[in-house]
């Protein structure tokens, strides 16, 4: 985990270098709700290690679909916040241009393939490796075609599309956090 | 002769950090002297900056009194002489302060209010445990006495980076700075979280100063100095890598103006917490210890909460302070010095765990040999691209100024140092690429 956070800061430092201000701060909030979501994703495992998380989940099942009820709907939560901050932040470039599309693409599986390894993806070296793999990839692509087509799409959006999925994410984040959440 | 002092203190700071001098008096415990070497490196490369070839000697022997006495202080467990050195590396700072600087009552009452609260510190202590000897303190009274001194340390840190003058007096800021972190790592027990949180909620409040102000370089100084602060007290018997953070971060401030034009990138990633630097390391410990206690209440999920904010933070403030160009002016020689703590915060924050993967058998030597070849190519295509502007031509920044003004002034670096100065750039790069490859090979991520 503490690996990937450090990747994300590392590309939010290349990506502000592209930001004017503005996109900048909307770019840094949307990080913070992005790590904050990942943090509480592994808190529903207590360990911060992705070894971990994915060996929990080769057992238990996905920490989205684990209950009791109450820790489910907090995972999730904490799911779609980050999911909602990944797509601003992916988004929160002007313009991208032929070679900007490898970054881009290299970003967008640094994003999916976080939000799937905290929050779905089983240990490949599980029995349930199988079936397990075959989801993974669907959901892989699902997620990965779903940031793509949201963050080109957000980028022609509107300011206030941006900042209203950045509120709600925002929100879930310390509802989760502040209520107890999975932890 | 200067130079030649300057450059002796320098790698006497740096050798030392894994030799300790051991006598009667000092117990030669190195995990102290890990803070105290890039301290003592810093202030020595600050000497030689500062002085721009005035041959003022004057300075050198202040910060070499104030230099030794801090590496005593750290390496004694006795109370007196614990007392004597950092007394005399206090005297001669504020000689330091006194002499160089232009406005220096505040300086000074700060100074003298730290000691203060040092010297309460070790009476209080004194009073709880009666003896002769100085370790850690354990008691919540010289805690926060001591916790008191490092704030005031810190605070003289930040004024000395504004204080107005020729900026001779700047090489105490890693002295003044280095003084206080030592006591953070003598105290026992770890603070209450409630106080975790709130020098997050300083460290938050002054990030935000940064963002609206990142060409004001106290300002930029102070968030360095917080948010490292804030790390280190979340995990204070491993604040080694967050002091460094917070010493080499505000030593580059304090040479901001004296290199305004360039070193940029090297000022960002000292004051981010962006890997692989010690920022980083200290931001990862202290996300580890916090997650280890959220489940205890509300205010250990608000600072676990707060540390995602913060790190967002740095990033914001490392690209405000990359793109603040404020003069087109630069001095080789400071340039250097910040290049030099760009490569000490490397080299001191690699987590431990890359290094120890760095040091499993890698495979055949061959296919070392060829990867490691490979990324110096990779590190010299890069330069040269860089170098005939190509890289601006594949990756445009709309709408923006140049992030690397021309040269304005009439200074010219001779060949002679521009040429190690990349091929020690060149060979870390290709170290960072390899240890990272090294890394992922063996699971780090």
């Amino acid at each position: 985990m503490l690996g990937l956070l450090g990747g994300f800061l590392l590309a939010g430092f290349g990506r502000g270098l592209h930001l004017d201000q503005g996109r900048l701060v909307l770019s840094g909030v949307a990080l913070s709700i992005l790590t904050a979501g990942l943090t509480i994703g592994a808190a529903r495992w207590g360990s911060p290690d992705l070894d971990h998380i994915r060996g929990a989940q080769a057992v238990l099942g996905p920490a989205l679909l684990v209950g009791p009820t109450q820790v489910a709907i907090a995972t999730a939560c904490a799911a779609a916040a980050a999911l909602l901050a990944g797509i601003v932040w992916l988004g929160s470039l002007p313009g991208i241009n032929r070679s900007g599309w490898i970054g881009y693409g290299l970003e967008v599986s640094l994003v999916a393939g976080t939000l799937l390894a905290v929050f779905w993806w089983p240990a490949a070296h599980s029995e349930s490796f199988a079936t397990g793999r075959l989801a993974s990839v669907i959901v892989a692509t699902a997620l990965g075609v779903t940031l793509v087509g949201l963050g080109v799409w957000e980028q022609r959006s509107w300011q206030f599309a941006r900042s209203v999925a950045l509120v709600a994410g925002a929100l879930l984040v310390a509802g989760v956090f502040f209520t107890g959440g999975p932890a | 002769m200067i130079e030649f002092v300057s450059a002796a203190g320098l790698v006497a700071g740096l050798f030392s950090m894994n030799y300790p001098p051991v006598w009667r008096a000092l117990d030669g415990d190195v995990s102290r002297w890990h803070l105290v070497g890039p301290a003592v490196a810093a202030a020595w490369a600050m000497v030689v900056a500062v002085d721009r070839g005035a041959g003022n000697w004057q300075t050198g022997a202040l910060v070499g009194v104030a230099a030794t006495g801090m590496a005593f202080f750290a390496a004694t467990g006795w109370l007196v002489p614990a007392l004597i050195f950092w007394g005399c590396s206090s005297l001669a700072l504020g000689a330091l302060i006194h002499r160089e600087a232009s406005s220096v009552g505040r300086l000074l009452g700060l100074l003298a209010a730290a000691d203060v609260a040092f010297i309460a510190g070790v009476l209080a202590q004194h009073a709880e445990e009666p003896g002769w000897m100085l370790g850690s303190v354990g008691h919540e009274l010289p805690a926060g006495l001591w916790f008191a001194a490092l704030v005031l340390r810190g605070l003289l840190a930040a004024a000395l980076i504004h204080a107005p003058g020729d900026g001779r007096a700047l090489p105490g800021v890693p002295l003044a700075l280095g003084g206080g972190l030592l006591l953070l790592g003598r105290i026992e027990d770890p603070f209450s979280q409630g106080v975790v949180l709130l020098m997050l909620i300083v460290a938050a409040v002054v990030g935000v100063g940064a963002v609206i102000s990142p060409d004001r370089p106290p300002v930029v100084g102070m968030w360095v100095i917080t948010v490292s602060v804030s790390l280190a007290l979340a995990v204070p018997q491993q604040s080694n890598r967050a002091a460094v953070a917070a010493i080499l971060g505000a030593a580059a401030i304090g040479l901001w103006g004296l290199a305004e034009g360039r070193g940029h990138f090297a000022r960002a990633f000292l004051i981010g917490l962006t890997p692989l630097g010690a920022g980083y390391g200290a931001l990862a410990l202290a996300h580890a210890e916090l997650f280890s206690t959220a489940g205890g209440g509300r205010m250990d999920r608000a600072a676990l909460a707060l540390v995602s904010v913060v790190a967002a933070l740095g990033v914001i403030v490392s690209v405000r302070v990359a793109r603040a160009a404020r003069s087109e002016s630069w001095q080789p020689l400071a340039w250097l010095a910040t290049l030099l703590f760009a490569g000490l915060s490397v080299w001191l924050g690699l987590p431990m765990s890359m290094l120890g993967a760095a040091a499993l058998p890698l495979g055949v030597p061959a296919v070392v040999a060829a990867v490691s070849a490979i990324a110096l190519i990779a590190g010299l295509a890069a330069f040269a691209l860089g170098y005939r502007g190509l890289a601006a031509s594949l990756w445009p920044i709309p709408d923006e100024p140049p992030l690397q003004p021309a040269i304005a002034n009439s200074t010219v670096i001779p060949t002679a140092v521009i040429v190690p100065a990349l091929l020690v750039w060149v060979a870390g790069f290709a170290a960072i690429v390899w240890t990272t490859i090294a890394g992922l090979r063996v699971g780090f991520l």
